[in-house]
């Protein structure tokens, strides 16, 4: 059976190794990218299947690198998480733009979890 | 002094009180007037359309428009100029109303000087110029506060969702099995991180209510399944932890009401939080729903069993940054004391009120009323 990968994108550290522990704890393949380029980079070329991705990112920010996976065929039905420290207003930009959900940080781990299940079971 | 003329709306039906006015007024020494003169408030609405008139000298009583409903009109048809009343003797005390609601000075039709009739304009004209930049000065104030608020808030909750994904993966045994006393430990972390993210959370709320932009959408709500389903149950663990008997009690028929499910929610959270804060072990706190006795509205209510507020403090509680200590609490550790202010702004935004019953020693009771949906259907009396 293939493990599903998460490509975590975040540049902060701390929160991308947490993160990354919990989602390894519950069985999954863990990738981190820290900035815009890497991330676009990863998640097109290293068999992603779900991205959790930050918005305030160097190189370009979240918002760009979702618009990039969006109009690229390979990523462009990619399951796209956004989670952001910052306000709940961004939300309706951010699924506009294409993301499959929006969580606002610190983001209930259980909440979570359950979103990136979901949306693999449903990608197949 | 400026070159440019001040121009003048004359709004008086009396024609020879008009032309003793803009005659006294061209006499006076220097400054140049150019006049307009209409008969009636719709004249000078319609005058006023196009910009362009740097003060209104109104009499307020007009063959379309009397008093201070003169006035009233015009500010709020036609915002933004300033006005002077022309007022006939004996009319001081109406005068008086109309400078406090909102008319720059008021001017007696029997002064004759043009120099002192000059110089109240000009006066009037500066301090309603004064005042426009005040407010202007004071938004972007406001702004760049709200601005500041959110990039720290921003910012506070990324460390914060570090510290919490670190502690619920230790309390959650992912890097190996705690002892009893190290999970105790990191539980004890775990809520003061929830604590500290609630004030962050609170502290951007109430910077957006003082903003006005704490968003509040009404809509037809039944309040029996709110305030049973939703926000008692979701108390039932912490009412349990306290031993404490926490029950809802809807009045049978209750009608509907025009309200913010999610504010409605918001504000008896607090409130039962509140409650159950306060009220110490085996104690009680009741939610009760029931019609007002002022009409067209319903009252929701929850009692403790606490210590009760002091008398002098059931105003002060709904002020901001007022902090009482929970029987239970550490003297060290306090809220921000944020919460019953915004759930006032709320239940005000919703058209209702809120206030505080209290018999020190024997509980208190925190209510608030709610405009039910039938009444806001019906158009008030004009």
């Amino acid at each position: 059976m293939l493990t599903n990968k998460i490509l975590i994108v975040d540049d902060d550290e701390d929160l991308a190794i947490g993160l990354g522990v919990r989602l390894r704890a519950s069985g999954y393949e863990v990738d981190v990218a820290s900035d815009a380029v890497a991330a676009t980079a990863m998640a097109r070329n290293d068999g992603v299947d779900l991205v959790i991705l930050d918005l305030g990112l160097p190189a370009g920010g979240g918002l760009a690198v979702l618009e990039r996976m969006r109009a690229h065929l390979p990523t462009a039905l990619t399951p796209v998480i956004v989670l952001t420290a910052g306000d709940a207003t961004l939300a309706e930009r951010t699924l506009a733009a294409g993301a499959d959900a929006f969580f606002q940080k610190p983001a209930d781990n259980l909440e979570l979890t359950a979103a990136i299940s979901g949306m693999l079971a449903k990608a197949g | 002094m400026s070159a440019a003329a001040t121009s003048v709306l004359l709004v008086e039906d009396n024609r020879s009180d008009a032309r003793l006015l803009e005659a006294t007024l061209q006499d006076a020494g220097g400054h140049r007037f150019r006049f307009t003169h209409v008969q009636r408030l719709a004249g000078a609405l319609a005058a006023l359309a196009g910009g362009g008139v740097d003060l209104v000298l109104l009499d307020l009583n007009l063959p379309d428009s009397q008093g201070l409903d003169t006035l009233a009109e015009l500010q709020r048809e036609r915002p933004g100029v300033p006005v002077v009343v022309l007022t006939g003797l004996n009319d001081e005390e109406l005068a008086v109303k109309a400078v406090q609601a909102g008319a720059q000075d008021y001017l007696p039709k029997e002064v004759f000087d043009g120099g002192l009739l000059a110089r109240l304009i000009r006066h009037a004209i500066e301090r309603h110029q004064i005042g426009v930049e005040l407010e202007r000065a004071q938004n972007e104030q406001l702004r760049l506060r709200d601005q500041f608020l959110t990039h720290v808030s921003h910012e506070l909750r990324t460390p914060l969702a570090a510290m919490h994904q670190f502690l619920d993966i230790l309390a959650d045994g992912i890097a190996g099995r705690l002892s009893d006393e190290q999970l105790g430990y990191v539980q004890r972390t775990l809520r003061n991180a929830r604590q500290l993210e609630a004030m962050v959370a609170e502290l951007l709320e109430a910077v957006r209510a003082q903003n006005d932009k704490l968003a509040v959408e009404p809509q037809r709500v039944d309040l029996a399944p709110l305030l049973l389903e939703d926000a008692v149950s979701g108390f039932a663990g912490q009412a349990e932890a306290k031993r404490i008997r926490l029950t809802a009690e809807v009045q049978p028929g209750l009608p509907a009401v025009h309200a913010d499910p999610l504010r409605i929610g918001q504000v008896l959270g607090n409130l039962i939080d509140n409650a159950l804060k306060f009220t110490p072990e085996n104690g009680e706190v009741r939610v009760s729903a029931e019609v007002d006795g002022e009409p067209g509205f319903v009252r929701v209510e929850v009692t403790d069993s606490g210590p009760g507020v002091p008398p002098e403090a059931a105003e002060r509680v709904f002020e901001r940054l007022w902090q009482a200590d929970a029987p239970d609490a550490r003297p060290s550790r306090r809220g921000l004391g944020l919460g019953l202010h915004i759930c006032r702004e709320l239940v005000v935004r919703q058209g209702g009120r809120i206030w505080v019953d209290t018999h020190p020693g024997q509980g208190a009771t925190f209510a608030f009323t709610l405009p039910t949906y039938q009444a806001t259907l019906v158009k008030p009396d004009p």
